[in-house]
This record gives structure tokens, C-alpha cells and sequence, in this order.
């Protein structure tokens, strides 16, 4: 099995799709001008008007494919630089952050599982055990990816992880990158399950716990571990099962077996008949298990690094020691030429974070979120229509945010201010908001794993944009039903 | 014995003596209930600094201003509640802060004090991009520094700045907590430090930095934006016509 790298090229557009890329550019320029020229508002530096004006052309961009999404971020570098809207140091500085680093690493990682044979092993078990049908595989990796989140306390650890298994899995059902629905419902709902099962598990990310430091502050309450899991649990459980259905409903696969299967009358006893054709491991096969353990362990004792080695190893340095242990003489299994990197997704990917990086530096998301709040007059209505506008604003803000630390520090005093300003209990509000913090499933530079997993060319910046909002407004309404169900039971509303 | 008694008679000395240094320090020094300054443009690069403090007067019935920038000419003070002996400053210092003092009639009582400023070049140090790197050009650096240098802090601290007519701020490196509003036809930038439940709002020692870049705004700029935006959709829209029909 090889990575799959190949890009969205070769596909039938629809009618559609056709007009999108054809009033992209002229659209994505007139947004551009028009917001640029106008007048800046008067709370918002001129910095921040140019990275709103250059993020909404862009985004243009990204949704009508008028362009390749690695031209568009290619064009939001320069826009960025030349409209002031981030430095030009900083802006190009984004191709060294850590997270087109683990990018890197992680496309290593998957070509070393892949030239060792350790990852057709992994995938043909994984298929013919627990992916006897398409749906079936979907399921799993669900499951898989959510378990995962009790042991690995990153996001983008867990992606980073599950990125081999996805693209293995997407290959023996035969799906072709940007060909396959069932390619594009893989890797969209990886990157969702990821962020939405984080949302369960209080330390899953670090700003949920700045979440619980700030209603401490701010209220003197403390929410537990317990507490979280108990509130956010259901919520997110339900909002997963949403995610699978509504991907099925947009995305309805072609495949329902195993390619392999199609050619023959027995294809998951084919399947099993290849495995053990395999024989047993091989030695390179075990050094690069060895070497996916020592990262998986390596991601999950973080906590633990400076008892152990007496100093903390990060994220991104851990995949940079995996990466680099396959490529040493004696240990190392795979050359650089074995190495497949999508370069053209990783220049998407640095151009696309540095809009968002633009957005929050330049104060303008911030800005953009004070006056969502500051222009609802939210004292004098009812506490569920309050609820409902507050929560559809913390699960949406997400979209001019690429920091969740950033959005958390603003949102949730915010919303605390409104719960009091309103006279009804802060908790009520600002714990279902906290729920929000790791949404940001539209957009790829919204957050590490959705750069991960775009980068495997299997959907567009639409189909995620479309899927995920349909999810997020799905997970907006079940946390609506909550405040008059589960929350009243367990005493948060 | 003896040593036991030794040590704890240095301690009494020792805590004696910091307690006491104190007590003097702060009858030295005047009190800050608040200080206001605000950086009004007079043209696109002069500024009339504002300072409006209300401070009770030193035991030897002192009030002070920093001169927090050299080249500011003194042009007026006002002084109420209270009233001044002279007009004319004396030049003392307040640990290591130069500072204007004005001596006043009765020490017992707070003054409000009113000084106007003239302070040449606040809007034109010029900014433009780096050698070798990209950046806008016609872009100006705002910058000012405020230490607190009395003992006691000062209640409340208040920073405005309002930019020339026309101008706007493009980047702000420095405070990162800050207000942007407009007054009349002039954008400005505010830095407040309100006290609350005892503490200051601007303690010994603590200083709010303001560093900003500023541009004026630019009508032909956005014509010509607007053309190259348009010429832009133009083209795509007509040269672009074979991609639907495929």
C-alpha cells in the first residue's frame, strides 16, 4: 500500500462546483476591496481590519477551489505582508511552527509503517477483524479514536496517531483521494471525533481546564474531572452518533466492502488469507512497532517526562525523535526517498494558519466576538433563549478563532458577564460554553488536526466547511435539549 | 543566652528600621489619588500633553508632575482646591524620575493640578519597513512609558492618546490590555488602571508601556485598490468562461 498523496485533480466538477470556481476569484477580490477599503471600525486597528479582509477573500478561495488551496494560501502570505495584517517575519516564521513540524514527522512515520509492511499488517488486521463493511470500519475508527482520548492528552497527538490507521483503512476500501466519499466521511469524521471526543474529557486539552480555572476565579465554583465527564459525556456521545448519521446522509459511501472483496466471491476470507501469507513479523516490522510504541508512550506519560528523564519532551519533538529514528543506520528502515510528504498541503497549511494566526494576533477576533455580545442586548430575555444565543455564539466563534486558548480567555469572562448581568446562575451558561472550546471543525487551519487530516488531500475545504456545520448546529441543538434534560438533572441549569 | 538576645535585638533594629523608612518615605512623598494624561494633536506631529492630578501635598507642602518626557515645554498649570506659590516648577526627583514640584499655600489640603505640555515630534518618528523586508511606508511609531515612583502607587492611572485627524493605528506592539475609540474626528488609544479593593491601580514601580504604529488614512490607495480588484474580477470573469462550458 502506498500514502496517498495526490490532490483533489482528475475530478468530475458538478455544475455547482463548476460556478463556484469560476466566481471564486472575482468574488474572493471584491470582498477583498470592499472590506479593506472601508472604514476601520473604531474599536479594531487597522491590523486587524486587513487579517479579517484577507481571512474572508481567502476563505473565498478555499470553499470555491477557484484556485489550488496551496495558491490560495500562497496568496494569503503575500495579502498578509503587504496589507500589514501580520509582519512579514511572522508570517513567514509560521512555516517553522510546531505544527508543520508534526506534519512533517507524521507523514514520516506513516511512510516508515508503510515501506516496513507494518501498516498493510495493521490494516488488513483491522479490516478483516472489525471492517468487515464499510460502515462497520467507520464505527471502529470512531471508537478507536475516542478511547484514545483517555490515554493521549493531545489532540493533535491523536491525530498524528490515527493518520496511518485512517489512510490504511481508506485503501482497502479502495478510496481515492478526493475521488472517494468514503475517503472524505474517514478523514472529516476523524477530525471531528478527535475534537468532539476531546470535549468530554476535561484534560483532554488545556484550555478546557483554563476554562474550569476561569469559572473558579470568576464564580468561586470548581468543576471536577467527574463533574465534566458527567455533564459533557452525553452531549458529546450524541453529537458523534449526529457526525456519523450526517456524514452517511451527505457523504453515502460508494464502497460497502473491502476492495478486495468486490474481486472475488470471499474477499474478508481473501483478506485474511493475505495476513497470514504475511507470515510472522518481520525484524523491520518490529522496529518500526517499536518505534510507534516508544511515540504512543512517549505522548501519553507527558506528565511524567521530567520524573522519568528528568526533563519534558514536547508534542512535537517526541514525533520529530520518532521521525528521526527511522532514518538512523541500524534502526532506521526507510531513505528519503521512501518519504512521501505532501509539500503543496503543507504550504496550504503554513499559508492558512498564518490567517488565523493574523486574526488573533491582530486582536480581531477578539473584536469580532466583543461585538457579537456587545451588540445583543442578552439582559432582558428569557434564560433559554439567552442560553441558546450564548451557546450558538461560543460554538461558532470558533471561526475567526485559531487559538482555543485565545477564544477561551475571551469567551468565557464573557459569558459570565452576561450570566450575571442576566441574574441567573453563571455556571449555567459558562460550563455548557466550556463544552464548545474544542469545536473548530470547519475550517482546516482552525486547529492542528484538521490540518493533519487535510493534508491527506481526501476532502476539500467545502466538504468539511458544509459537513461541520451541519454538525456543529446539530451539536447546538442537543446541548439546547440538555439544558432542559440532563443539566437540570444534574443540578448545572 | 547572650546570642539568643543579640539576634532577636538585630531583628527588632532590622524590622524597626524598614518600618520606620517607610513611615518617613511616605510622609516625603505626596499622595496619588489619580493621574490623568492625554496626548492631544495639535498638528500631524506635535502633541499638547494634558496632566490632571489630584495628590495631597509632601510634609514640606510639595506637589509633583513627572516629566516623563524631556522635551516637553511646560506652557501652563492651574491648580484647585488649593493654591499654588509659584508657577514656576522647582526640578527635584522622586527616586531616580525627574519631576516638576510646585510648592503649595496649605499642605493639609488635596489639590487638583492641571498642566499643559508642549510636546514636539509625539507623532513623527518615522516607521517605514526594514531594508530588505516588506512593510507600508508613510507610517509613524507612538511610543511612551509611564513609571510609578512613589511608594504608595497611584489609585488611578489614565492614558489617552488621540491620533492627528485622518490618521488611525495600524499595529499596536505594547499595552496588550487597551481601549480604541473616537472623539470628534480623532481616533485615540486608552490605558486604564483603576484600583479596586484596596490595590492601586498603579503600583511602585509598575509602568504602562504604549507602543503603536499609526498611518494616515489613504483615499487614492483605496481607488486604486479598488481597480486593481475590479480589473482582477474582469479578467477571470471573461477569460474564465471556457471552465463552465467544460
Amino acid at each position: 500500500m502506498n500514502i496517498p498523496t495526490a490532490r483533489m485533480e482528475g475530478k468530475e466538477k458538478t455544475n455547482f462546483e463548476k460556478w463556484l470556481s469560476y466566481l471564486g476569484v472575482p468574488i474572493a477580490a471584491i470582498v477583498f476591496a470592499l472590506l479593506f477599503t472601508m472604514r476601520t471600525p473604531t474599536e479594531l486597528t487597522l491590523q486587524g481590519k486587513s487579517a479579517i479582509a484577507v481571512f474572508l477573500a481567502v476563505f473565498v478561495l478555499w470553499v470555491s477551489q477557484a484556485v489550488p488551496t496551496f495558491v490560495s494560501s500562497l496568496i494569503a502570505i503575500v495579502l498578509l505582508t503587504l496589507t500589514s495584517a501580520w509582519d512579514e517575519k511572522s508570517v513567514l516564521g509560521v512555516f517553522g511552527y510546531d505544527v508543520i513540524w508534526l506534519m512533517i514527522s507524521a507523514f514520516i512515520i506513516t511512510s516508515g509503517m508503510t515501506k516496513t509492511g507494518l501498516a498493510n499488517r495493521v490494516a488488513l488486521w483491522l479490516v478483516s477483524t472489525f471492517g468487515k463493511t464499510a460502515r462497520l470500519a467507520l464505527i471502529s475508527l470512531i471508537i478507536v479514536n475516542f478511547v484514545i482520548a483517555f490515554i493521549v492528552p493531545s489532540t493533535t497527538a491523536r491525530a498524528a496517531l490515527m493518520l496511518p490507521i485512517a489512510l490504511l483503512v481508506a485503501q482497502a476500501y479502495g478510496a481515492q483521494p478526493g475521488k472517494s466519499n468514503f475517503g472524505k466521511l474517514i478523514m472529516i469524521q476523524e477530525l471531528q471525533v478527535n475534537n468532539i471526543s476531546t470535549s468530554a474529557i476535561l484534560t483532554a486539552t488545556a484550555p478546557q481546564i483554563m476554562a474550569v480555572g476561569l469559572i473558579k476565579d470568576l464564580t468561586g465554583y470548581n468543576v471536577s474531572w467527574s463533574e465534566w465527564f458527567i455533564a459533557s459525556l452525553p452531549v458529546a456521545l450524541c453529537t458523534m452518533i449526529i457526525s456519523y448519521l450526517v456524514g452517511l446522509m451527505i457523504f453515502e459511501p460508494e464502497v460497502s466492502v473491502p476492495v478486495m472483496e468486490d474481486r472475488g466471491n470471499d474477499g474478508i476470507g481473501k483478506l485474511k488469507e493475505q495476513l497470514r501469507k504475511m507470515g510472522p513479523m518481520t525484524k523491520e516490522e518490529k522496529k518500526a512497532l517499536f518505534i510507534f510504541c516508544l511515540t504512543v508512550f512517549l505522548w501519553a506519560t507527558d506528565k511524567w517526562h521530567v520524573q522519568m528523564f528528568g526533563f519534558k519532551i514536547s508534542l512535537v519533538m517526541v514525533a520529530i525523535i520518532s521521525a528521526t529514528l527511522f532514518y538512523l543506520p541500524f534502526i532506521g528502515l526507510i531513505s528519503w526517498k521512501d518519504t512521501k510528504i505532501p509539500w503543496d498541503l503543507m504550504i496550504f497549511s503554513a499559508g492558512a494558519y498564518a490567517v488565523g494566526m493574523a486574526l488573533d494576533k491582530s486582536g480581531a477576533a477578539a473584536w469580532a466576538l466583543k461585538a457579537v455580545f456587545g451588540s445583543l442586548d442578552l439582559g432582558k430575555i428569557g434564560f433559554f433563549p439567552l442560553y441558546m444565543i450564548v451557546i450558538f455564539i461560543a460554538i461558532f466563534s470558533h471561526l475567526v478563532f485559531t487559538s482555543k486558548t485565545v477564544r477561551t480567555a475571551i469567551l468565557i469572562p464573557a459569558v459570565i458577564g452576561i450570566a450575571n448581568a442576566a441574574g441567573i446562575n453563571p455556571i449555567a451558561l459558562a460550563l455548557p460554553a466550556s463544552f464548545t472550546i474544542a469545536d473548530s471543525i470547519t475550517l482546516p487551519p482552525h486547529c492542528k488536526p484538521n490540518l493533519i487530516f487535510y493534508s491527506t488531500g481526501y476532502f476539500n475545504v467545502l466538504d468539511q466547511f458544509f459537513y461541520g456545520m451541519i454538525v456543529l448546529i446539530g451539536k447546538w441543538l442537543l446541548l439546547g435539549i440538555a439544558s432542559l434534560t440532563w443539566f437540570k438533572i444534574i443540578g448545572i441549569c | 543566652m547572650f546570642k539568643k538576645i543579640k539576634v532577636i535585638l538585630l531583628m527588632a533594629i532590622f524590622i524597626l528600621s524598614v518600618a520606620l523608612t517607610s513611615v518617613l518615605y511616605a510622609a516625603q512623598n505626596p499622595d496619588f489619588k489619580s493621574y490623568k494624561e492625554v496626548f492631544l494633536p495639535i498638528n500631524e506631529k506635535d502633541a499638547k500633553l494634558t496632566i490632571t492630578a489630584e495628590e495631597v501635598p509632601d510634609a514640606a507642602g510639595y506637589v509633583y508632575l513627572f516629566s516623563t518626557i524631556k522635551e516637553a515645554k511646560l506652557e501652563e498649570v492651574q491648580a484647585e482646591e488649593n493654591v499654588l506659590v509659584n508657577n514656576t516648577p522647582e526640578k527635584k526627583k522622586i527616586g531616580s524620575v525627574d519631576c516638576l514640584a510646585f510648592k503649595v499655600l496649605d499642605k493639609e489640603r488635596p489639590v487638583k493640578l492641571k498642566a499643559t505640555f508642549l510636546v514636539p515630534d509625539f507623532y513623527s518618528i518615522k516607521n517605514d519597513a526594514a531594508e530588505k523586508s516588506t512593510g507600508p511606508g508613510g507610517t509613524y511609531r507612538v511610543s511612551y512609558s509611564f513609571t510609578c515612583p512613589v511608594a504608595s502607587g497611584i489609585e488611578t492611572y489614565s492614558l489617552k492618546i488621540l491620533l492627528p485627524e485622518n490618521y488611525e493605528i495600524l499595529t499596536v506592539a505594547a499595552p496588550k490590555s487597551y481601549e480604541l475609540g473616537v472623539e470628534g474626528k480623532n481616533r485615540y488609544m486608552l490605558v486604564n488602571m483603576k484600583g479596586k479593593e484596596g490595590k492601586k491601580g498603579l503600583g511602585f514601580a509598575k509602568s504602562v508601556e504604549v507602543d503603536f504604529v499609526i498611518k494616515k488614512e489613504n483615499v487614492t490607495k483605496n481607488i486604486l485598490i479598488w481597480i486593481a480588484s475590479l480589473g482582477i474580477a474582469t479578467t477571470f470573469l471573461v477569460f474564465n468562461r471556457k471552465q463552465l462550458a467544460k
